[in-house]
């Protein structure tokens, strides 16, 4: 009987890729990801420049010294691009430049980054009123503050140089550097807040020089002035409070639950051909078409339902935030439609209801590990993260993903949404016309 | 089991299915509009012909038998007429409506049928009643009627104490009556069967013959396909059959039978001058064939029983002495063998 079983087993192919090839492919995108405690994935910080806010007649508006943006950005090149932050951070750790804060923080989100600093226009400068013509800048009069240049390869000592200058929870962005802190990265934060400091020690230091001979050089001017301004660094948290990778998580596991009830409807429904109901169905005054869309409809309902129950009981269990409501659902239905759609459509090629299952599991897990829903964000290796735009459940992730930790509205998840609905037509309209012949014959 | 030697029987045998075919094909065996009538069916998969021109028609209060072997084309023919599979060529119609209208299928010719799938097609973690209910409001019934039709169809088959029991539960005979019963549902006029007694206990057998048979004579048109000869001459009126996609022959059971010599056939053995004895028999009145067969002499004739004496007679006469004498009565097993050379059971 078990060799019997056995041999049954071997002749089905699918049984060799769930039970062999598909336990290898994740477990090397696992070791992939965290393979050496980091050292082979780079963390990746991200630098914008901010405009301050400037109050001109009593009213507060963003610009900046110069309207240009230039002070910050040369900033940002004196401490980055000219190597002398950069090259005291570890070697796993580089650096980027983003246009602007809100694309800073978007990235960081989706995880394009792991976390990012952002750099005010007149950093160092005083956050009084100033009107735009003043080229002439007061600064401030106080001594220096000893902070170290120094910065430690090791993420420990990364932190522990924060201290001093690092006042979480403020909120305010201010004129200060703002470290944003994506908390599904493992040491994203710590990365950025090191750069920060490095960049308000220089400041302090006074060894930012201009290299471009421009009329003064802006460390040199706070250093030299007679009472340097506080330069405070605010960690701005993306999402919700609390820190619970389930915010990342628990979308990823109601997408998984869509390959399940996906695979299993389809498996019922191949089973039907063959038990005889289906034809017994077809037989009866009723248009194959409706039996197609009733079933695809109930899948689908089904794969909703359970996407919903994930939401509420990941909200009501473990208090799982997942943001604006009504994004969520359109995220939910956007979702069941685009996964559900591949997903049949892939299994109806199966020939006999074992096949069914196994095709929707295993491509639901490869598309589980393309789509990155069984990592952290940032935590795929950088092709790789490419690679999971080319997948629905990762378009889903991107949608969940700004409600959950950006804490956007419904105008953010447009962009995913239309895409996952693109997907659902297009994969939907071909899933039915499989099924359809599945009736017919 | 005796077999057909005869090969003059035979090709007088096909001789006439080829004037019949022509018959049927000309209309002249039905009357008024049949219930069911497929004309021409045709299907190949891929270059396998399993439905080659076949052409029937059932009057209502008739039960048609499709008699064939395995892979014969039985199944095929009943998803043609059900409207599951798509002809090659050919019509099928439904008291007058074709089944297939253009690209769809007509709705109205489909809820006239009520098919009985050669598998039990119910789902088994259903009760009878739930997938009668289920089968039932597909044909469009509903609410009090609809209840009153599964009860009534559940009392049909039999299973009325049983009928809120899981059907996965049944045995093979109450589940194949289950599945008769959600063919009766919406009150069909056709009545399509495809070998709903294999695998059955006797009494559920007898109790599906038994109702096929009285729903018949209430004035159901029935297609019955099945492998049972004995089954066939008992609840149909006609029998077509069917051999490697083509319809070979069709007739009454007693038509058919009579087509084999039309007669009987004798056998008698002994000893003494077998070749004179054949000889003295083929003169007599009646006798078709009279051959020497091992250790005896084999006759073909209308009436056996009346010829006997007369073989007595004779046999005495040419100085042979018989030691015994039968009367064969064919039955369709033979009428099978000498149309397709084949045994209808494997
Ligand atoms: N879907 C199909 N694809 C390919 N060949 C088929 C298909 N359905 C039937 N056939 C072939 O058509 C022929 C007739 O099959 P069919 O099922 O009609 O026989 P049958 O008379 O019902 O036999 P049985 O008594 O075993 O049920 C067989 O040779 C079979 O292999
Ligand atoms: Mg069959």
């Amino acid at each position: 009987m078990v060799a019997h079983e056995l041999r049954r087993r071997v002749r089905d192919r699918s049984a060799l890729v769930t039970g062999f090839v598909a336990p290898l492919i994740l477990t090397g995108i696992l070791g992939f990801a965290f393979a050496g405690g980091g050292a082979v994935h780079p963390v990746r910080i991200g630098m914008a420049v901010a405009a301050p806010k400037v109050t001109v007649h009593g009213e507060t508006r963003a610009g900046s010294v110069n309207g240009t943006g230039l002070v910050g950005r040369t900033l940002i090149s004196e401490v980055v691009a000219a190597g002398r932050v950069a090259a005291a951070l570890p070697d796993w750790v580089s650096t980027t430049t983003v246009s602007n804060p809100g694309a800073l923080r978007r990235e960081v989100a989706d995880g394009v980054l792991d976390g990012g600093v952002i750099v005010p226009d007149n950093l160092g400068l005083t956050s009084k009123p100033v009107p735009d013509r003043t080229s002439s800048t007061p600064f401030g009069s106080r001594t220096r503050q000893s902070v170290s240049t120094r910065v430690s390869t090791s993420p420990e000592a990364l932190s522990r140089l924060l201290t001093p200058v690092v006042s979480p929870g403020t909120g305010n962005v201010g004129d200060g550097l703002t470290v944003i802190d994506n908390r599904t990265s493992l040491v994203g934060a710590q990365a950025a807040s090191a750069l920060a400091s490095g960049i308000a020690a220089r400041v302090y230091a006074g060894v930012l020089t201009d290299s471009s001979a421009r009329s003064h050089s802006i460390g040199s001017a706070v250093a030299a002035a007679a009472r340097p301004p506080d330069i405070s660094v605010a960690i701005e948290t993306i999402g919700n409070a609390g820190h619970n990778v389930l915010y990342y998580f628990a979308p990823s596991i109601a997408v998984i639950f869509l390959f399940i009830t996906a695979g299993l409807g389809t498996r019922a429904l191949v089973a039907e051909r063959s038990e005889g109901t289906l034809a017994r169905m077809a037989a009866a005054p009723v248009r194959a078409s409706s039996i197609v869309m009733g079933r695809l409809v109930a899948i689908l309902g089904i794969g909703l339902v359970s996407m919903v129950v994930v939401w509420g009981a990941t909200s009501l269990f473990f208090h799982a935030a997942w943001g604006n409501w009504a994004g969520v659902l359109l995220m939910c239905v956007g979702s069941t439609v685009a996964i559900g759609g591949v997903s049949v459509f892939l299994a109806s090629w199966a020939r006999d209801e074992r096949q069914a299952f196994g095709i929707a599991m295993i491509a639901g897990l490869a598309l589980a590990l393309l789509g990155g829903n069984l990592l952290p964000p940032g935590a795929l290796p950088g092709f790789l993260s490419d690679l999971s735009l080319g997948t629905p459940n990762g378009w889903a992730l991107v949608g969940f993903g700004r409600l959950a930790l950006e804490g956007a509205g419904v105008a953010a998840i447009l962009g995913p949404l239309a895409v996952l609905g693109m997907i659902g037509i297009v994969f939907g309209a071909a899933a039915a016309s499989r099924l359809h012949r599945m009736v017919e014959s | 089991m005796h077999r057909s030697g005869d090969d003059r029987t035979v090709d007088r045998t096909v001789d006439r299915t080829d004037d019949l075919t022509d018959d049927l094909t000309d209309g002249r065996t039905t009357v008024g509009t049949p219930a069911l009538s497929c004309t021409g069916l045709t299907k190949s998969f891929g270059g396998r012909v399993a439905l080659d021109k076949v052409s029937f028609a059932i009057a209502p209060g008739e039960c048609y038998g499709l008699l064939g072997p395995n892979g014969a084309g039985k199944t095929t023919t009943i998803s043609i007429a059900c409207g599951l599979l798509r002809p090659d060529a050919g019509v099928v119609n439904v008291c007058g409506e074709p089944i297939t209208d253009g690209r769809g299928s007509s709705m109205a010719a489909r809820g006239n049928i009520g098919y009985v799938p050669q598998d039990v097609a119910l789902y088994p973690e259903l009760s009878a009643v739930e997938n009668l209910k289920f089968f039932g409001r597909l044909y469009g019934l509903g609410g009090r009627h609809l209840a009153a039709r599964v009860t009534d169809a559940v009392e049909t088959v039999g299973l009325s104490d049983r009928a809120n029991d899981k059907v996965g539960t049944y045995s093979g005979g109450m589940k194949r009556r289950a599945n008769i019963a959600a063919a009766l549902l919406h009150e069909p006029r056709v009545l399509i069967l495809d070998e709903p007694t294999v695998g059955v206990d006797p009494q559920s057998r007898h109790a599906i013959l038994e109702m096929v048979d009285r729903r018949r004579s209430e004035g159901l048109a029935v297609l019955y396909t099945t492998h049972y000869m004995e089954e066939a001459a008992r609840v149909c009126q006609r029998i077509g059959i069917i051999d490697a996609g083509k319809l070979v022959v069709e007739d009454t059971p007693r038509g058919l039978t009579s087509r084999l010599g039309g007669s009987d056939r004798i056998r008698v053995t002994g000893e003494g001058d077998l070749v004179a004895l054949a000889s003295a028999c083929a003169d007599l009145p009646g006798v078709g064939a009279s051959v020497v067969v091992d250790g005896g002499v084999a006759l073909t004739a209308d009436d056996g029983r009346q010829l006997i004496p007369l073989v007595v007679s004779v046999a005495a006469k040419a100085g042979v002495s018989l030691s015994s004498a039968e009367v064969i009565e064919p039955d369709l097993e033979d009428v099978f063998l000498a149309l397709t050379g084949k045994e209808l059971r494997d």
